[in-house]
């Protein structure tokens, strides 16, 4: 690692030291916590531990490079890396001067000073992911971040930052698993995407059952450029995910699918925020919640457009289906518009499996339990239909 | 057909069933036997949507009373499932759409759940093929259909083609056609009726349930009944289709 880069991490490091004396860990009387309590990892006394136990990453055959960390920590050997015009790199230790100038440009910049779990993640960051391409890059390759974890009571804060140069693509997939003990998982993805580039980013989260799992998305798009998230939620204990993408300039399309399906008493929250603060931005999102059981889904979206936002043109929906009278979900969209110029919608509903279609298969020698099944497939399929890698939707066909 | 001492498929005796506490049903009889077409007809709200759905064992609807009897067993203590595993169809008047369901899957699930009941190998995705090609040729479908989801965007004609598919794939003893040429042009409703009188045969039964004699001209019964306020009033053979045409339902109330 170059003394620049190190002097920039330390700084970084510092800085979310000294802020984290003026915060506090999240508490379910502020608002944006209401639903989610973070008592149990309050209590747990967390350690950072390397574990030589080796933890199977999930399969993503399309990707053309993939980096894979285990609790936080770059698994060199168990990686495909470039540094051609594609920068991949799970550490950058052995980062070239081209890209550390991206570090210096990008890191920290678009996140939240007042974020407890944000700081918590900068005062570990001793090393982070680093994809990056170069505005030579002409082609579009498939990228797989694999985040491993293990080890009882063990925490990571794992870090990346995605910057796509103007007018380029790729596709990210962030897979999260880990074993079935107790460890809590805290990353923070910072994301830049350049001038006309197009990124498409798929997070799958499929965390052990007793693992907490907190993380946040920090999306700058430029004018003209294209993200697409798809969320899939189907892990952890408890989840929470804070989105948050900010246009930088105008004609900027984002897309935001959320996808969660949890079972017995597992927490799936979701907390998005688009600020529209230049014209001619249009965003759709869709969060699909399936809640089997005694579990909970939380889901607030916020969209704001500033006085700056004229001819935005952004939709949202959040549709639920309960599968269990002792489910829950919380659902809020948010609309703060202040442009007088503007096409916004928003929508929630929560239903349970329709009778008449339950019947209907029924009636065609389907048992119920199948029935169940594929038609909790099909309010699914909206979302894995649209996964732009087939693997993940063959694999995720009956979440 | 009517076929001397062919077996009784279905008996019905003094059915009663009402839906959210209202009696619709108020003593249904009927018997039909292997190899024969009944037509069920009579005025709106005459109970005989509901009869079908009691039949085929929709959870909304309650039997107060009565019996059926289907193949000599308890048709009432099978979940909807089982009786259809059994061999009874209901080609349903307004075939739902299940969007994110394809329709070859929808297919082969169903077929080989029935096949499984019936100790018959299940079908591969291959095999299923070769067979669901053939069955859908008995309606002239396109097999681009299969691929599309469950009657999603289809046209009321092309929804109850994939009934009559479903029909076929199912191979019933005992098929009620609910209103199936209710919405239908006249070049459909003759593909559907050619295609279920191509299923027609001496082993199994179909009951027609229609408003209008229309469909009769071309799935020609054996015995009409007429349904009137959750009861079979009157029955005769195809010529009662032909003077409830020409005579409406109203004559009916006076003289019986």
């Amino acid at each position: 690692m170059t003394a620049e880069v190190e002097r920039l991490l330390h700084a970084i490091r510092t800085e979310a030291t000294e802020r984290l004396t003026q915060l506090h860990f999240p508490t379910v009387r502020e608002e944006d916590w209401r639903y989610t309590d973070l008592t149990p990892i309050k209590e747990i006394p967390w350690q950072q531990l390397e574990t030589a136990e080796v933890v199977e990453a999930l399969p993503l055959p399309e990707a053309d490079y993939q980096l894979v960390l285990q609790n936080g920590v770059w698994q060199r050997e168990r990686s495909v890396i470039c540094q051609d015009g594609l920068c991949v790199l799970g550490s950058v230790a052995g980062v070239i001067p081209q890209c550390s100038s991206v570090l210096f440009a990008h890191l920290g910049q678009y996140t939240d000073d007042r974020d407890y779990l944000t700081q918590l993640n900068s005062q570990a960051c001793h090393d982070l992911a680093l994809i990056y391409t170069s505005s030579k890059w002409e082609e579009h390759k498939t990228i797989g971040l694999h985040y491993l974890h293990t080890g009882h009571h063990c925490v990571s804060h794992p870090r990346c930052l995605i910057v796509l140069s103007p007018h380029t693509k790729l596709t990210v997939v962030e897979i999260y698993t880990g074993s079935a003990v107790e460890y809590w998982a805290n990353p923070v993805t910072e994301i830049y995407v350049g001038e006309q580039a197009q990124l498409q980013h798929i997070v799958w989260q499929q965390q052990g059952r007793s693992a907490f799992h907190t993380k946040t998305t920090r999306v700058r798009q430029a004018k003209h450029s294209f993200y697409q998230i798809q969320t899939i939620d189907l892990g952890a204990r408890l989840s929470r995910h804070n989105l948050h993408i900010q246009p930088q300039g105008e004609a900027t399309t984002t897309i935001v699918q959320g996808l969660v399906s949890i079972a017995g008493e597992q927490l799936a929250d979701t907390h998005s925020t688009i600020l529209h603060s230049h014209p001619q931005g249009r965003s759709n999102q869709l969060h699909k919640c399936i809640l089997r059981e005694r579990s909970h889904g939380v889901f607030n979206g916020r969209i704001c457009v500033t006085k700056a936002g004229q001819l935005t043109d952004a939709s949202q929906l959040s549709r639920n289906l309960l599968l269990s009278p002792h489910a829950r979900i919380d659902t809020k969209p948010q609309l703060e518009i202040v442009a007088d110029n503007v096409k916004c919608s928003h929508g929630a509903t929560v239903s349970q499996l329709d009778r008449e279609e339950l019947f209907y298969l029924q009636s065609r020698g389907i048992d119920q339990t199948t029935a169940t099944t594929i038609l909790t497939a099909a309010f699914a399929a909206e979302i894995i239909n649209s996964i732009p890698l087939a693997s993940l939707r063959e694999l995720l066909r009956h979440v | 057909m009517i076929i001397p001492e062919a077996e009784t498929l279905l008996s019905v005796q003094n059915l009663t069933a009402e839906v959210d506490g209202t009696p619709i049903l108020q003593g249904v009889n009927l018997e039909v036997k292997r190899g024969e077409i009944h037509a069920i007809m009579g005025p709106n709200g005459s109970g005989k949507s509901t009869f079908s759905k009691v039949l085929a064992g929709h959870p909304d609807y309650k039997v107060t009373g009565g019996s059926i009897t289907f193949k000599g067993q308890n048709l009432l203590e099978w979940e909807p499932e089982i009786r259809a595993r059994e061999g009874l169809f209901l080609a349903f008047q307004y075939p739902l759409e299940i969007p994110g369901v394809t329709n070859s899957e929808f297919l082969r699930i169903s077929c080989n759940a029935v096949r499984k009941h019936r100790g018959l190998p299940e079908l591969d995705l291959l095999d299923f093929n070769d067979f669901i090609t053939e069955k859908l040729q008995v309606v002239a479908m396109n097999p681009a259909f299969l691929q599309r989801s469950v009657n999603e965007g289809f046209s009321g004609g092309e929804k109850k083609r994939n009934e009559i598919v479903q029909m076929a794939v199912m191979e019933p003893e005992l098929a009620i056609l609910d209103e199936t040429d209710s919405g239908l042009d006249i070049d459909a409703l003759k593909i559907v009726a050619a295609g279920v009188n191509q299923l027609s045969n001496e082993r199994n039964a179909t009951i027609v349930i229609t408003h209008y004699q229309r469909l009769l001209n071309y799935i020609v019964p054996d015995f009409v009944h007429v349904m009137e306020e959750g009861r079979i009033v009157l029955t005769g053979g195809k010529e009662l289709a032909l003077e409830l045409e020409a005579r409406g339902y109203d004559w009916l109330t006076e003289e019986v």
